[in-house]
């Protein structure tokens, strides 16, 4: 069955959000996530790759045959991220050190190998675009989630300074009004949110509250349905 | 038929259109990279040492550092350990005259993001100000560091750390010998009044010289051992 334009945009963001709902590129969302900044950039990084391999391999879709299209996946991802490596150190060398290992392994990333091979290689570029920018932004979305509040927990800060520019936001007022403060005076933070148990623990619980939130809209979706059923039932039949 | 020509042409057909991609993009900024590169370092440098006016380079690794009026007012030494969380982690040391750190930075690194990379956080580095870049001032281990530095290691980043700390002392005993430049220049420069005054025999001259290059290179394989 074919969604509409929308839907396929749309899905990324939500339903079938790929962090939070699918499970997927939990590598990135764990390691990168110490720092609001770092997220945001990790995010944008994975979309700009996962629009490059989705419009390639659609356009290529006739031609690769069936059983080398994995390799030549690989390939065009592989070349998108090398690309996307050589811009970031010839113009933000400190996004490109902020990020450092993680940016080759995006060439590993389920989401950008899975969309290639369930939708741009059955679907038109156009599709292909939407759909690559609806997941690349729930990613953002979801990497920065999790990044906010492990930072805000576990630094007491928000970092939002790239290639020396921008703010941090440091936040010992909060601490102070919850009374999270040692004998100095200065914010204790708790410092198991920046590593990596801390990371597991709000991603899971970043999924629960999400798995939660699509039962319960689904729930009153249905009821809305059965609502709108029994009114038309009653309703009068035309002449 | 069709299929087993496409099946053989069309993978090496893409490994060759991005392999001539990324060359192509590589060339086209090479320059920039390079320029990046060089520019991050002369604004560390420069963060170090606000009243540098030269910059003497004596290898790839060490630089002497001159003010306006050609006085030294401090080193920068180039340094590296292959032992950080991720590989190769690499710094930039500047020392003052006395050769002892005033900061540093880590300038290439694969640590983990947000926790490897706070060794070069303002407070982590200030630690290290005033202290001798050799191994008996450094820690040796996680716990020698609040008895040598006064503060803990970096939580969740202990290896890298161990990392800074051998990279710190690393390569400091080969250049220590600058220190004492000042004091050899004046050595030279009354030596040479005195020659001037008292000239030497030409064989003699040829024997001390030949004599002078024996020691030294003795000197040079003894301190990089």
């Amino acid at each position: 069955m074919k969604h509409s334009n929308w839907h396929e945009f749309i899905k990324g963001i939500y339903r079938e959000n790929p962090v939070l709902v699918s499970l997927l590129g939990l590598c990135p969302s764990l390691a990168v996530t110490t720092q609001t900044i770092n997220g945001i950039t990790m995010g944008l990084t994975t979309t700009m790759v996962l629009l490059g391999s989705n419009i390639f391999i659609s356009l290529l879709k006739k031609h690769i045959p069936a059983n080398l299209r994995i390799p030549s996946y690989i390939v065009v991802i592989a070349t998108f991220v090398t690309l996307i490596k050589i811009t970031l150190e010839a113009f933000s060398p400190d996004v490109n050190e902020a990020l450092g290992i993680f940016i080759p392994l995006i060439v590993v990333n389920c989401i950008i190998l899975g969309r290639a091979e369930a939708f741009a290689s059955k679907n038109t570029v156009g599709r292909s675009i939407l759909d690559a920018l609806g997941m690349g932004i729930g990613f953002t979305l979801a990497l920065t989630l999790v990044a906010l509040i492990r930072e805000v927990l576990g630094a007491g800060q928000i970092t939002l300074k790239v290639a020396g520019a921008g703010p941090v936001y440091d936040l010992k007022g909060l601490f102070e009004i919850f009374g999270l403060v040692n004998d100095q005076g200065e914010k204790a933070p708790f410092l198991i949110f920046l590593l990596p148990p801390g990371a597991f623990i709000i991603l899971g619980l970043l999924m629960g509250f999400m798995n939660f939130l699509q039962t319960h809209i689904k729930k009153r979706i249905l009821v809305l349905k059965q609502k709108k059923l029994m009114s038309d039932k009653n309703k009068p039949l035309k002449d | 038929m069709k299929t087993t020509k496409q099946n053989i042409y069309m993978l090496p057909l893409i490994t060759l259109f991005s392999g001539l991609l990324i060359a192509f993009f590589y060339y086209a900024l090479f320059h920039q990279i390079e320029r990046t590169k060089t520019q991050k370092e002369l604004k560390i440098k420069a963060a170090f040492f606000p009243r540098g006016e030269y910059f003497q380079k004596v290898d790839p690794f060490f630089e002497i550092v001159h003010d306006k009026e050609k006085n030294i007012i401090g080193y920068l030494l180039s340094t590296s350990d292959h032992s950080g969380y991720g590989g190769e982690v690499k710094f930039i040391v500047a020392l003052d005259p006395d050769f002892m750190i005033l900061d540093f930075q880590m300038t290439e690194n694969q640590e983990t993001p947000g926790l490897g990379s706070k060794v070069n956080d303002p407070q982590f580095r200030k630690a290290f100000k005033g202290i001798y870049p050799f191994p008996e001032y450094l820690p040796d281990n996680k716990k020698d560091f609040p008895d040598k530095l006064g503060i803990n290691a970096l939580s969740g980043a202990t290896v890298t750390s161990l990392a800074t700390i051998r990279a710190l002392s690393a390569k400091a005993d080969k250049y220590v010998h600058y220190v004492y430049q000042p004091m050899w220049d004046a050595v030279q420069k009354a030596f040479d009044q005195y020659e001037v005054e008292n000239p030497t025999p030409y064989y003699i001259k040829i024997w001390r010289e030949r004599r002078i290059q024996q020691e030294l290179y003795e000197l040079s394989q003894g301190v990089s051992q």
